[in-house]
């Protein structure tokens, strides 16, 4: 018990349940960041802790992880000053009081009219979303970096079912140097899984007309071939639960929308270990 | 494609959006008569809470935060609604001017 001393009750041998994390600055940061070296487990407890959450209700929230190693994992974020202690006795603390980490887009072209993005409008729209709630940027860095052949494109798979959206993404990709294929039903995908070759990435949108992405992630990630094939949620939509969510079943990166699509180059990037 | 291209691409399929936004609140709300009468159609809420939920992630990414801030805002008012059970006055009267909103967008 020695090393936990940090969030032990003072009667010293019980961990006190009430006790209280908070994300710092520094985990902010790194929670903004297009891309982390933290591992899955340090990055979904970095997930839980934004804003402020108990340590009863981290147990509750990864009840099949044994409590000795969440501990470890929670005193290796405050070792790397990503998350601080806030004390205990707070019972209203991680209720869902949710804060924005950090990242919102605006028009990424000027507009024809004004010839400036409207800033003003974008700023306002952010602070709707932070109230409203979370708005993530998470994609993990590859543990390997990824060398390309000469012409070699990386095939990135994009499941979203909007035209226009669909569009935007494809043109997009396709300007830096991706080559993409679209997929927007349950059918469309499955057909597009088959299509050699595989794809390196996929960006998955998670509210689709005939199948729910989050089912999608997890059949992927079961599939013997297609589990080692990085996946990106898209949502416009990312409650705190969902991003975990998307992360327990295994999610590489989770991206809220409305999204600037150079973020999704950096995600798809890191995600497969692009420099 | 240089980027110069692309911009002008990007505005084409902004104006595609803004285009297509009419007939997409017709289907709003024919949904929510659907739903907002005798025998409320449970389909009807799940495509109608998708919907909105498409057209509050893709209008921010096409830099129309008002269209996004109503969508995500009219999704929120629905949420709760128990499929097959018809929203009542106090929902409608949060829901509908939220639709009158996308219309003035």
């Amino acid at each position: 018990m020695q090393a936990y001393t940090a969030i032990v009750a003072p009667r010293g041998s019980q961990v006190d349940e009430k006790h209280v994390f908070a994300l710092s600055s520094k985990g902010a940061r790194e929670l903004q960041a297009a891309a982390t070296s933290l591992t899955a487990m340090e990055l979904k407890l970095l997930v839980l802790v934004d804003g402020k959450v108990t340590l009863g209700r981290i147990y509750k929230t990864f009840p099949s992880q044994p409590q000795p190693e969440l501990i470890d994992t929670l005193q290796k974020l405050k070792r790397a000053g990503l998350i601080v202690d806030a004390g205990g006795d707070n019972e209203d603390a991680g209720d869902g009081s949710i804060e924005a980490t950090g990242f919102f887009t605006r028009p990424v072209f000027p507009d024809p009219a004004t010839g400036a993005a409207d800033d003003g409008e974008a700023d306002a729209t952010l602070q709707m979303l932070r109230k409203q709630g979370y708005v993530a940027r998470i994609a993990k860095k590859a543990a390997e970096e990824k060398k390309l052949e000469r012409d070699q494109k990386i095939q990135v798979l994009v499941i979203e079912d909007d035209e226009q959206l669909g569009k935007l993404l494809r043109m997009f990709l396709a300007m830096n140097e991706f080559a993409p294929r679209m997929a927007a039903t349950k059918e469309q995908i499955v057909a597009a899984l088959r299509i050699a070759p595989r794809p390196d990435v996929v960006l998955l949108d998670v509210v689709l007309p005939d199948v729910d992405g989050f089912e999608v992630l997890i059949r992927l990630k079961q599939h013997p071939v297609l589990k080692s094939v990085p996946v990106v949620m898209m949502t416009a939509k990312a409650t705190r639960e969902a991003v975990l969510k998307g992360l327990v079943c295994g999610a590489d990166g989770y991206i809220t929308k409305p999204f600037d699509v150079d973020i999704i180059s950096n995600a798809i990037k890191s995600v497969v270990g692009l420099k | 494609m240089s980027w110069q291209d692309l911009g002008k691409e990007f505005q084409k399929l902004r104006g595609e959006f803004r285009g297509s936004l009419p007939a997409k609140l017709r289907r709003l709300r024919s949904l929510w008569e659907r739903i907002d009468c005798e025998e409320p159609d449970a389909d009807a809420l799940e495509m109608l809470k998708r919907e909105l939920h498409t057209m509050a992630g893709s209008a921010g990414s096409f830099g129309l935060p008002q269209v996004s801030k109503a969508a995500a805002a009219a999704e929120e008012a629905l949420e709760g609604l128990k499929e097959g059970s018809r929203p009542g006055a106090k929902r409608a009267a949060k829901f509908l001017p939220l639709l009158d909103q996308l219309d003035k967008a």
